[in-house]
């Protein structure tokens, strides 16, 4: 970590320290395990916000507050999940968007 | 996109709401996480890994399963016998493609450790360009003026090589905590 940030990295690793995830993203103890991820989707189901799964024979049943808790990140904040339907986002916000990341301040539309 | 932007809405499509290989295009969902990011404002991400696994486990067409390390990570917490724990990988893929996707040309290639410094990132960094002296300027003003933009170039491409530098170190860090379990 002190190499990246001689090399000036700060700027990135300040932004996942904003959001509370600076620890759980550099772990570099934490492993994967992928036969039992895929069992767990397989078996997966979420129903008003919890997540309900069985892995080796173990029930696994997480909220965002278990998750919280478990990964040790804050569960504030956005979350206003729309993959399909963008206009949640309402159209002043999309514009808003499109001129901050585009960094043209004149556009008018999104 | 600036590359700032571009890294963390790679960060974002790998680790915040991983999508399926390829995906390269930022929906308004990936702008406005990136965007929030940007700006330090809190994202929710144990809402976003609920909501984004429900979706995986009901699309027909499921995009690659993800969050391979935090849930591996639930799972022992619930203390579930794992088959076959592998460590996070130092993927050697980092290379071209990714950094080239980030808005850098890649001039030479080469390995890790060597390659942070060829890159020149081809996405000009925003800089107030200098404007043109009037006709009417002194000659000694228009000198000053060159030398001016002459440092500034100078500067600028300093910056532009540090910024390449900068990007490839975060990349290498990043995809090695990159999760990525196959397809089942």
């Amino acid at each position: 970590m002190g190499y990246f940030q001689e090399q000036g990295l700060e700027v990135f690793l300040d932004k996942m320290k904003a959001q509370g995830w600076f620890k759980l993203f550099t772990n570099t103890q934490l492993r994967c395990c992928q036969p039992d991820v895929a069992e767990f989707y397989a078996n997966v189901s979420v129903s008003e916000g919890v997540l309900t799964s069985t892995v080796n024979r173990v029930l696994i049943e997480v909220d965002v507050r278990t998750l919280r808790v478990i990964l040790g990140i804050p569960a504030t904040g956005f979350d206003l999940y729309v993959r399909e339907d963008k206009s949640l986002l309402g159209k002043a916000r999309l514009l808003k968007l499109a001129q901050r990341l585009s960094q043209q301040l004149g556009l008018k539309n999104p | 996109m600036q590359p700032l932007h571009q890294l963390i809405f790679w960060f974002i499509i790998k680790n915040i709401i991983p999508c399926a290989q390829g995906h390269n295009q930022a929906d308004a969902m990936d702008q406005c996480l990136t965007d929030l990011m940007d700006r330090g404002e809190p994202i929710n991400l144990s809402a976003f890994m609920i909501n984004h696994i429900g979706r995986i486990a009901t699309t027909p067409r499921a995009p690659d399963l993800g969050y391979g390390f935090l849930l591996t990570r639930v799972f022992e917490h619930f203390r579930v016998e794992l088959k076959k724990k592998v460590d996070a990988q130092v993927i050697d893929e980092i290379g071209s493609s990714t950094i080239m996707g980030c808005g850098f040309t890649l001039i030479k290639a080469g390995d890790r450790s060597e390659d942070q410094g060829v890159q020149t990132p081809s996405v000009p960094v925003p800089c107030p360009t200098p404007s043109q002296p009037a006709a009417s300027t002194p000659p000694s003003t228009q000198q000053l003026l060159q030398d001016e933009i002459t440092a500034l170039k100078g500067a600028l491409q300093e910056e532009k090589e540090l910024n390449a530098k900068r990007h490839a170190n975060l990349l290498a860090l990043l995809t090695a905590l990159q999760p990525k379990p196959p397809a089942p």
